[in-house]
């Protein structure tokens, strides 16, 4: 069974879609075998990984009002083991249509069910908002990772984002755990920074990840070349960061046989 | 590693090389401890080769890889690695022939990406990757043909290998491949089925620190 991973954090602008884009690309760099859900109507995780938006209908829009299913909406990427859920401005509109449904947090988790045979890891990105779109996200997910950047602010709002989380334990998921928290855009150059990572760590202790995401220029190029950063500069400090991530976040995951991984069908 | 153990690791890759006759100096001696450390970073989550110790990888890689030096010298034009894997034996010898033009093929994307970071790492312009299964039929498609050579390994020698030397190589040129007592014996039992391929020998090869005897097949393209 694979292992949903919400990747959120309401404040903007912190390294949310740069994390799902490389932690999804990195993980299917190791062969296992991951899902990318944008849940964002901006579509960037969508973009930024490649895949081009045709207004088919073929989106996360679709599968979540019912229109269609899960295996239709999905996609292949230029990565063998990496397939997306592409998001489009429609989902825009999916916040307050879904409200007319009944268990309307539960949509989300409902719709991922049968992909779940066929991913080690399903990675879902969201819109920096706590609104229904993201409480589905956390619904479904069997962990957070919350990207910091590190800032002054960086802390500010994170005591919201848990209170959230915790309230979603105690009601629509008592499974949600927290993956881990990565900071984010770090310069190292600055003791600002360094003082942030020491605070961060000092709060969270071992939930934040020994990897640390740099301020990197290529990092930032790379969405506009619709490439996660492994296929845009494979040698940047942008890479090689993501690459030690996903080294320790497969680290920390019990091990999952390959075995009961299925081929899935439908991907187009 | 740490510098004691990075001292060691290089002791023995001069050591070795200099058993196979190859001079390696400072900068091919830093060139293969950067290769070396990316290859065991790049194993912990992408598990690239099955061997992850630091003196396998210099013997059982590097020295091993650099045993075809000799048999490609008067050597020019493109060198052909098939299922060059972590990139061997075509990086290391693209390392020491800088005139020659590798051409890396393999399948799998992790090792295709590590190559050309690896590729980047070493700052070597006479190579290029190709992610791609190579078989009859698609090879004069993908890279220019003919190439001069086509290397590869006992342990990786792919089963198409024969075929895909038919169409890629012109007349004359070199099929070289290392092998083992074991896959020496399949390697002549395949190429008895190719009347374009000839055999031209076999030599017994000895890689530094390593028991097992290997053998250097070279096969010409008639």
């Amino acid at each position: 069974m694979g292992k949903i991973i919400s990747i959120a954090n309401q404040k903007g602008g912190v390294g949310k879609t740069t994390t799902a884009v490389n932690l999804a690309a990195s993980l299917a760099i190791a062969e296992r075998k991951t899902l990318l859900v944008d849940l964002d109507p901006q579509g960037n995780a969508t973009s930024g990984i490649g895949y081009e938006s045709d207004d088919n209908q073929r989106s996360i829009y679709q599968a979540l009002l019912g229109l269609a299913t899960p295996q239709e909406v999905l996609h292949q990427t230029d990565f063998a083991y990496l397939d997306i859920i592409p998001a489009n401005p429609d989902l825009i509109g999916a916040e307050v249509e879904l409200l007319q449904f009944e268990r309307r947090e539960f949509i989300l988790a409902d719709r991922l069910m049968p992909l779940l045979g066929s991913y080690q890891y399903i990675i879902i990105d969201c819109s920096p908002s706590l609104g229904l779109l993201t409480i589905n996200s956390l619904t479904a997910a069997h962990t957070i990772l919350i990207p910091l950047q590190s800032e002054y602010y960086a802390m500010e709002g994170l005591g919201q984002l848990l209170h959230t989380v915790n309230r979603i334990q105690e009601t629509l998921n008592p499974r949600l755990d927290i993956e881990g928290i990565l900071l984010t855009m770090m310069d190292q150059r600055t003791t600002l920074a360094r003082q942030v990572e020491k605070e961060v760590r000092q709060h969270f202790g071992s939930l934040v990840y020994e990897s640390i995401i740099p301020r990197n220029v290529r990092l930032s190029e790379s969405p506009s070349h619709g490439k996660p950063i492994a296929l845009y500069d494979v040698s940047s400090t942008g890479a090689q960061a993501y690459f030690q991530l996903a080294d320790e976040f497969l680290r920390r995951q019990p091990n999952v046989m390959k075995a009961e991984i299925a081929p899935v069908k439908g991907a187009q | 590693m740490n510098n004691l153990a990075a001292d060691k690791l290089k002791r023995l890759l001069i050591d070795g090389s200099r058993q196979l006759d190859i001079h390696l100096d400072p900068a091919h001696q830093e060139a293969f401890m950067g290769y070396l450390t990316a290859l065991q970073r790049w194993n912990r989550a992408y598990n690239l080769t099955a061997i992850k110790d630091g003196q396998e990888i210099i013997c059982r890689h590097f020295l091993d890889s650099l045993s075809f030096l000799p048999f490609l010298s008067g050597i020019s034009g493109s060198v052909l690695d098939l299922g060059s894997g972590a990139g061997f034996p075509g990086l290391p010898l693209a390392l020491l022939l800088p005139a020659i033009h590798f051409l890396l093929v393999e399948a799998r994307q992790k090792k295709t990406l590590f190559l050309q970071h690896v590729t980047r790492l070493l700052g070597l312009k006479n190579v290029e990757i190709l992610r791609l299964h190579l078989h009859k039929g698609n090879g004069s498609t993908e890279f220019k043909i003919p190439v001069a050579a086509l290397v590869s390994r006992a342990v990786s020698v792919p089963d198409d290998v024969f075929p895909v030397a038919g169409e890629v190589l012109a007349p004359g040129g070199l099929v070289l491949l290392s092998a083992t007592a074991s896959s020496r014996e399949k390697i002549m039992e395949a190429l008895s089925l190719h009347e374009n391929l000839r055999l031209e020998d076999i030599k017994k090869v000895t890689i530094p620190f390593l028991e097992q005897q290997r053998y250097m097949i070279r096969i010409i393209r008639v």
